[in-house]
């Protein structure tokens, strides 16, 4: 088996990594996140220039036409950046639906837009009733006038403030948690009868409560089949699960390097903290478990690349159990071998740490994963 | 196996929480509604004489038995009332009675045991080979001169207890206000001090020992395990509200009732430790031997349960877990999302830290 990235996959990587290095510090990210925006613009737009934003949509798209391998490139970057920009929320989910069901009208509507960095975007499939059950909807659309209408209430919708589009799963039909019967719909942010509660969120980002109230939109709104929609949004799901999965890895990259060099400075007893035995065996099973992630990384991208279906699902939820299973401890163990200093908001340590805490419980925590890769 | 508990007193501190403390669910209303209750409470600790159980009486202290001041910790945890500050009332104060003068008595206790003063604590100065904190002697006083990061509780904090390395030697405790002079609030949890004049709470150069001695002695928690009791007993009333996506509430899943469950054992075998280290102490072994290396386990033990719980409130939260509990939001508008009230990231690190110093702890008495 060949895992090393072809030279173009090699070129984007290295540009993340330059980009990160010369331009996204972390006291750089601070700023942004102290900060009244909720990301920072001009990132954004750099994002676009350097094609970023492009690369998991078609080339009839205006894209690159990148597939899992590219994803996990990148986002393994992006997480040992710890980068707050909506890049999972507009390119990922919401560009991920467009890309998988928009028509031409809707990809030239709203994809463009994402691509060149003009407008933000924001899948809102998550309800509080509703776990991590993406057929659990109560929000519902009705046909009417010819076209639809939307009431409902989508939770933690990622990037939801700065949102120009939204993507909205909704039920067209069958009872609350029927597999058949969930459309998703393409709705400007600004629509009358949209409402948002913004707030941010613990690991930098920001997102809201959605309220939709007699939303009414036009036929063409409908992305995708009618009542087909769960297809697609688990496959959305399962590539932000690589994406965010791939993210974790970075970030556990960064905290156990950290750790080493910090056990290696700080002193006690006399002596470096890094040469007590006990914290060298638990550096040694922070490697450990930052590896088993990495593999099953590779597993899952190339699983997702031969095509989507059970065997790919099954590789997904795999990964997710072990960034799980390994972001906990590897956070964990970063913040106690830092004692104090990793809970200061002036060390990246707790930064990370709540990062890789936010991630397992997006799209499903260790136990959720767990039972889907049983049930697969 | 467990303390007797004397009726009459156990019915009095009953009678003064139902008068004066609204009861354990009332934290899930609001920052702000929560933060004036609490200092309500604290008032009514003040006028009872109540404030500082473990304080000698000479300092203002109840004069109570080991047995009732169990009892007392307990009741008052497991009803989900505000503590004294922590550190003003067990370090602080312990301190002072100690190593102060009459006027370091005058200064501090009075406003510590009326909750007027917020104290800060920063124990990391010697952490650094390069960094951290000094002090030198300047006439009959002391100056630091240095930086201070990782300072719990700095945010709110009129007073800061500091661990600074000695010119002569050693370490000292010092004491000084936030607002003294020479003194820089570099961020939340950051000091700078440029010949910032502070008063020394310990022998000079045994800073580290008298500490050590505040944080075994008698003065020293009893009732540990009552926080985590009642942390436990919230997180399974929260599940019950949290539904589970297949049509039921997660009270009636089998992973988080098996979970709950291993975390109700592991609570029943630390109760059953903090029996027998109340028992030890009763018996006069104060610090040293088995008292001391039980107060240990049982502080590891709760930091483990509590990181645990922590865990397992992100799990039930899931998406709800991802909002920050900013108090203008929830005041204005009411709390995000059925996970509120399990308060998913609250205090998740603090457990982190401190069970990497208990291993240590317990690692210096177990090993000498």
């Amino acid at each position: 088996m060949d895992f090393s990235f072809s030279e173009e996959q090699t070129l984007l990587k290295e540009s993340i990594e330059r980009f990160i290095q010369n331009d996204y510090g972390f006291n750089e990210r601070q700023k942004t996140v102290q900060s009244e925006a909720d990301f920072n613009a001009d990132h954004w737009q750099t994002f676009a220039e350097l094609g970023w934003l492009a690369v998991p949509f078609a080339e009839e798209d205006g894209g690159f036409g990148g597939g899992p391998v590219e994803s996990i490139a990148m986002w393994e970057q992006f997480g040992k950046g710890l980068l707050v920009e909506p890049l999972l929320a507009t390119v990922v989910l919401a560009g991920g639906a467009l890309r998988l069901a928009g028509t031409k009208a809707q990809k030239q509507a709203a994809l463009t837009g994402i691509v060149t960095g003009e407008c933000q975007a924001a899948l809102a499939f998550a309800e509080p009733q509703g776990r991590y059950n993406l057929a659990d909807l109560t929000t519902a659309a009705m046909r009417h006038n010819g076209g639809w209408r939307l009431n409902g209430y989508k939770a933690v919708t990622l990037n939801g403030p700065s949102a120009d589009w939204l993507v909205v799963s909704a039920r067209s039909a069958g009872a609350q948690r029927d597999v058949a019967g969930v459309s998703l719909f393409l709705v400007p942010a600004n629509a009358d009868g949209i409402s948002r509660r913004n707030y941010p969120t613990v690991d930098g980002f920001a997102a809201s409560e959605v309220t939709l109230e007699d939303v009414d939109l036009d036929a063409d709104a409908l992305l995708g089949e009618e009542g087909g929609g769960l297809p697609v949004l688990e496959q959305v799901i399962d590539e932000g699960i690589l994406a965010v999965g791939a993210e974790a890895v970075g970030c556990m990259e960064v905290l156990y390097k950290d750790t080493v060099e910090y056990c290696k400075t700080r002193k006690q007893f006399g002596q470096p903290i890094g040469k007590f035995q006990v914290l060298q065996h638990r550096m040694v099973d922070m490697f450990m478990e930052y590896e088993q992630a990495k593999s099953l990384m590779y597993m899952a991208a190339m699983r997702m690349a031969e095509g989507y279906g059970p065997e790919a699902q099954k590789a997904v939820s795999a990964f997710k159990v072990q960034v799980g299973k390994s972001g906990r401890f590897v956070g964990q163990s970063a913040v106690q071998l830092h004692g104090g200093m990793g809970m200061t908001d002036e060390l990246n340590i707790g930064h990370y740490f709540k990062r890789l805490t936010m991630i397992d419980a997006l799209f499903g925590n260790v136990d959720h994963h767990l039972k889907r890769f049983g049930s697969l | 196996m467990t303390p007797d508990i004397e009726s009459a007193f156990a019915a009095e501190i009953d009678r003064f929480l139902d008068e004066h403390w609204p009861g354990p669910l009332f934290r899930r209303v609001s920052p702000a509604a929560w933060e004036a209750a609490a200092n309500r409470w604290f008032a009514a600790l003040y006028r009872r004489g109540w404030s500082v159980p473990a304080w000698p009486q000479a300092y203002g202290g109840t004069g109570w038995s080991l047995e009732r001041r169990f009892v007392w910790e307990r009741a008052v945890a497991l009803a989900d009332a505000p503590i004294m500050d922590p550190a003003g009332v067990g370090l602080v104060g312990p301190l002072v009675q100690a190593h102060g003068s009459a006027a370091l008595c005058e200064r501090y206790l009075e406003d510590i045991r009326a909750a007027r003063s917020r104290w800060a604590i920063g124990l990391s100065g010697l952490s650094m080979d390069d960094e951290g904190l000094r002090a030198r002697r300047r006439g009959a006083d002391y100056a630091l001169c240095g930086t201070l990061t990782g300072i719990a509780g700095l945010g709110r904090a009129t007073h800061a207890l500091c661990l600074a390395a000695m010119d002569g030697g050693g370490s000292g405790v010092f004491t000084l206000s936030t607002t003294s002079d020479g003194v820089d609030l570099v961020d939340t949890q950051t000091l700078a001090f440029a010949e910032a004049q502070a008063d020394l709470l310990s022998p000079p150069g045994a800073g580290l020992d008298a500490l050590d001695a505040v944080l075994w002695g008698s003065q020293a928690p009893l009732a540990v395990t009552a926080r985590v009791e009642a942390q436990l007993v919230r997180i399974r009333d929260g599940l019950a509200a949290i539904a589970d996506g297949c049509g039921g509430y997660l009270d009636a899943d089998a992973d988080f009732k098996r979970r709950l469950s291993g975390l109700e054992v592991r609570l029943g075998s630390l109760r059953v430790l903090e029996a027998r280290s109340l028992a030890d102490r009763c018996a006069g072994e104060q610090r040293l031997g088995a008292c001391g290396v039980k107060a240990g386990m049982l502080a590891l033990g709760c930091a483990d349960l509590e990181r645990q719980l922590g865990e397992l409130r992100i799990d039930a939260a899931g998406y709800y877990a991802l909002p920050q509990p900013d108090p203008l939001l929830t005041d204005n508008e009411g709390p995000i999302g059925p996970g509120y009230a399990l308060r998913p990231l609250e205090g998740m690190l603090t457990p982190l830290w401190a069970l990497e110093a208990h291993r240590r702890l317990l690692a210096v008495q177990l090993a000498g």
